[in-house]
């Protein structure tokens, strides 16, 4: 126990050393009101992922014989989002459907992170064959539009929201190991890494205790970015019926559903495109704020006082 | 009298210069470099930009790999170093580089940076947070630092923990290259005074990089004179000032600004001319001819060798080989 | 005795940030002479390169000229405005900074840099004139092979060679005052005494002031008639070159002088100036070295006035000033 807390001590001080950070994206969102709006829509979106499948006033899944009296119904106090062709409420849906998005942008990420990182560090840090390796499979991977590959491989493996997010997490690693590697060859000529190789310090203890800590934060814009444009992506798929598939209320899949009744019975499509939009305004509105706290310029325009 | 604890012969390095599709030339950064540092001394390295002063320091420490040479570091070989032994010889050398600003990990706290090499090593300490609080101490900081970050310090605070950051393990011979380039003139002596002080208690011996002929006369007992990649002159620091011999180093010893006014008002014009020529391309025999007022016929033709002018001084110039 | 060529009077540069107010310089006051050499000599933080900098307003935000006049040739430059400013910067009052290769612009040729110069503070020469006197001035630079070299970009040229281009626009329209701050700093040794020297040889040949910014006290000792230091924003000594050296008052100047390393003097332990400089935001009470200082009083913690101890030497210290207060 006494080792564990320590642990857990030892994590937060790290965290701790972009105190500074912290306290300049403070600073922005005092100053910028876009950026308060976009992490207001981040957090609820997560809040809502993670706490509204209990909260929904319906049930989104069942169809029972009593709900299909109410089939396609407007909005009103009841179904604040309208009912869908048998019945469910769509706001239900609407909100379960936060989760699979949350859900599927993490699972892509925590995916896709890992093997862009660990490929980019590896390609930055030792160079040479290896880099030119890891390149230029990257490259290759890039040459492809990005949805046009998912569609491909979400199609081989099958239609599905597993197949989709694997599909994607394939199309996004390689954009991480350009970032990544163009900071590691920064990263690695600053002296506090020959330092640490003239106190003998192994490879593996400095890619990942000196290098990725340092490398790691333009990164920070991108994922901001990239959790509203997987959250897209994936709606994308679905949309076309190659991710989620029904009962599942995944929003794009619910908008592809609503296409049918368009536009007589609007709120069908309405509601979900709006929460995709809505959420990945969010996600877009964030990471330009953080991208802004990131750029030193605008770090000393925002210390003026009065 | 102090016996020798780094012997470096015939040290060189050449950085290939890539063109489109082969190499274009060589970047000759070191040349044939010898020298020795006496246990519990100072060497100072004095050169200026692109005499490859600062090359050497990173290859007597293998954080560059030499191209040839051999360097004996306490009777073992380096070049041949792996593993173990490779890390125990790290953890009886030391650097401090110029930078203060870059040689500390911005994501560390000063506890970590101090405590990382006794854990690279393995080195097992009773109350550890008191022995690097004891480090901290020794440098002129204290207990309060321990979990602060970089950022948070001046540069001759930063010099400080990188200078504590290489006693941590004890070692036995620090390089210093250009310590305190950087720093302010009153933090530079508090941090000179300081290096003296570890020098005496400590037993160190420092291969001293530098440009300032000032720090040099303080700090040294030896001094090496680079020029493109070559030792143009060795010898202890009171013959060097005394009686220079080789005319880059009386050309070097002219030009300092004294801080005295009535030394300094009366310097002569510097009789130097033009630039230090690209290292890519060398001149023809001795290096410095382009640029010395003294260059004779031969020196255009034939680079000169090292010989023992006076006894412990060295030099490597045509006016002073007798045929 | 010479005339002034430049007034300082009571100027107050302040910085606003978040972190507080940084009183950069903080009411200095000072004066150059037609055809002096004005050494202004301090550490990190001192204020002498904001100092600099204000004389011909270029303060930019966060930072803000608060108090002060500057007085040229009897006009106060800091009420001009940019158009008239303009006409004196480059004509009248020249700056060499520390780093030539943020000074020259890397798509123009050395050239173009020195012709622009002559060609924006003269009425209708001609481009062709002006490069041929371009090429007079890096003759008297010492740039070797001046006729080629005007044609040279500032990636072809070394260090020293950017520093002699940039000298060389300085002094092309025969200023009044050149204001270099650090300009050997970032050059080698040798190099460095070669720019000295034309920098001297110039100063005689024009006539030309020159405000010399450096923390470098042998250059102080090589170049200068008169020497200002300065302490977090404050001047704590005023005296010809000869009297600081020989004579120094100021408790920090005598720090400073031992801290420095003389390669002719061997010394067994280098006499360092204890503590560090105090921080800008939070300035100690009184005068402003105190904390450090190895003679403070009680009397110091109010803050002492820059009195003329010894004829023509001023200095801001109680204790050295004693028997001259007011």
């Amino acid at each position: 126990m006494q080792s564990y807390n320590k642990w857990l001590f030892n994590k937060t001080k790290f965290l701790t050393g972009f105190l500074n950070e912290w306290k300049l994206i403070f600073m922005v969102i005092r100053k910028s009101l876009l950026t308060t709006i976009g992490l207001a829509i981040v957090l609820g979106f997560t809040f809502l992922g993670i706490i509204g499948p209990y909260i929904t006033p319906y049930d989104p899944m069942t169809i029972s014989v009593t709900s299909t009296l109410k089939r396609l119904q407007p909005p009103s106090l009841e179904n604040l989002f309208g009912t869908d062709e048998y019945g469910r409420d769509i706001f239900s849906r609407v909100l379960y459907g936060a989760r699979i998005s949350l859900i599927a942008a993490l699972s892509v990420m925590s995916i896709a992170l890992p093997i862009g990182i660990i490929l980019g560090l590896v390609s930055g840090y030792y160079g040479g064959i290896i880099d030119e390796v890891i390149m230029r499979i990257t490259d290759i991977f890039l040459s492809f539009p990005g949805l046009v590959l998912a569609i491909a491989f979400s199609a081989s493996l099958g239609a599905g929201l597993t197949s989709a997010i694997i599909a994607l997490a394939a199309v996004w690693w390689p954009g991480y190991v350009r970032v990544i590697r163009a900071q590691v060859l920064v990263v690695k000529e600053m002296l506090f890494i020959e330092a640490a190789r003239a106190i003998g310090v192994k490879t593996s203890k400095i890619l990942f205790r000196h290098i990725l800590p340092n490398a790691i934060t333009p990164l920070l814009v991108l994922i901001t970015f990239d959790f509203g444009s997987v959250i897209l992506a994936t709606s994308a798929l679905s949309f076309i019926g190659l991710g989620a598939q029904p009962p599942i209320p995944e929003w794009g899949r619910l908008v592809a559903d609503g296409r049918k009744w368009f536009p007589d019975k609007w709120w069908y499509s309405f509601f979900p495109g709006l929460a995709i939009l809505i959420t990945v305004l969010g996600f877009n509105l964030l990471g330009d704020g953080i991208r802004d706290i990131m750029d030193p310029r605008y770090r000393r325009s925002i210390e003026v006082r009065g | 009298m102090s016996e020798p604890l780094l012997i470096v012969r015939n040290l060189k390095k050449y950085f290939p210069v890539k063109g489109l599709f082969f190499t274009r030339g060589y970047i000759k950064a070191v040349d044939g470099v010898s020298f020795t540092v006496l246990k519990g001394t100072t060497l100072a390295l004095v050169g200026e930009s692109g005499s490859g002063k600062s090359t050497v320091g990173r290859l007597v420490l293998r954080l560059i790999e030499p191209d040839d040479g051999e360097i004996i570091f306490s009777g073992i070989n380096v070049r041949s170093l792996k593993n173990e032994k490779l890390l125990e010889f790290r953890r009886r050398t030391g650097i401090v580089f110029q930078d203060p600003y870059s040689s500390l990990n911005p994501r560390m706290t000063i506890y970590d940076i101090l405590k990382e090499p006794l854990e690279t090593h393995n080195i097992d300490i009773e109350n550890l947070e008191d022995y690097v609080v004891k480090l901290l101490e020794r440098v002129g900081l204290g207990k309060e630092h321990l979990y602060r970050y970089p950022h948070e310090f001046s540069g001759g605070q930063r010099q400080r923990i990188a200078i504590a950051r290489t006693l941590a393990l004890k070692p036995e011979l620090i390089v210093l290259d250009e310590p305190t380039s950087s720093l302010d003139v009153s933090v530079q002596a508090q941090i000179l005074n300081m290096l003296k002080e570890f020098q005496k208690t400590d037993k160190l011996a420092y291969l001293f990089i530098t440009h300032d002929l000032g720090v040099v006369r303080y700090m040294a007992n030896n001094i090496a004179v680079m020029y493109l990649g070559k030792i143009v002159e060795v010898a202890d620091t009171d013959k060097i000032f005394s009686n220079a011999l080789h005319p880059y180093t009386k050309m070097l010893l002219t030009s300092i600004p004294v801080p005295d006014p009535k030394i300094a008002k009366s310097r002569e014009k510097s009789k130097l001319v033009g630039e230090p020529p690209s290292p890519l391309n060398p001149p023809p025999g001795c290096r410095f001819h382009p640029r010395c007022p003294y260059a004779i016929d031969i020196c255009r033709r034939e680079e000169p060798m090292m010989i023992e002018f006076e006894k412990e001084h060295f030099v490597s110039c045509w006016l002073y080989i007798k045929k | 005795m010479n005339r002034k060529i430049l007034e300082v009077e009571n100027l107050k540069v302040y910085f606003y940030t978040y972190n507080g107010v940084v009183k950069a310089v903080d009411d200095v006051s000072f004066e150059i002479y037609e055809g002096e050499a004005l050494c202004l000599v301090g550490e990190t933080g001192c204020g002498k390169s904001v100092t600099a900098k204000a004389i011909t307003k270029m303060i930019r935000s966060p930072g803000r000229i608060v108090d002060g006049k500057i007085l040229f040739n009897g006009v106060d430059i800091l009420k001009l405005n940019e158009d008239e400013l303009s006409r004196i910067r480059g004509k009248d009052i020249t700056y060499i900074y520390q780093d030539p290769s943020n000074a020259l612009d890397p798509l123009y040729t050395a050239g173009y840099h020195v012709a622009e110069t002559i060609a924006i503070h003269s009425i209708g020469i001609k481009i062709v004139d002006a490069l041929k006197k371009a090429i007079e001035l890096f003759r008297e630079v010492l740039i070797p092979d001046p006729e080629s070299r005007v044609k040279s970009y500032p990636h072809e040229l070394s260090g020293g060679m950017k520093q002699r281009v940039v000298i060389a626009t300085s002094v092309a329209n025969v200023p009044r005052l050149i204001i270099a701050d650090e300009p050997t700093t970032a050059l080698d040794v040798t190099i460095q005494a070669q720019i000295l020297d034309i920098l001297k040889e110039l100063r005689y040949k024009y006539n030309s002031s020159v405000l010399l910014i450096t923390h470098n006290l042998g250059i102080v000792a090589e170049m200068c008639d008169r020497v200002i230091v300065m302490y977090a924003g404050k001047i704590v000594e005023k005296a010809y070159t000869e009297e600081l050296f020989e004579d120094p008052l100021h408790p920090y100047t005598k720090g400073l002088l031992n801290a420095v390393p003389n390669p002719y003097k061997k010394v067994a332990y280098l006499e360092s100036i204890p503590g560090v400089v105090p921080d800008m935001i939070n300035i100690p009470e009184g005068c402003r070295f105190r904390p450090r200082c190895p003679y403070a009083t009680n009397r110091c913690f109010i803050e002492p006035k820059l009195i003329e101890a010894k004829p023509n030497h001023y200095v801001s210290c109680w204790l050295a000033s004693k028997g001259n207060e007011i």
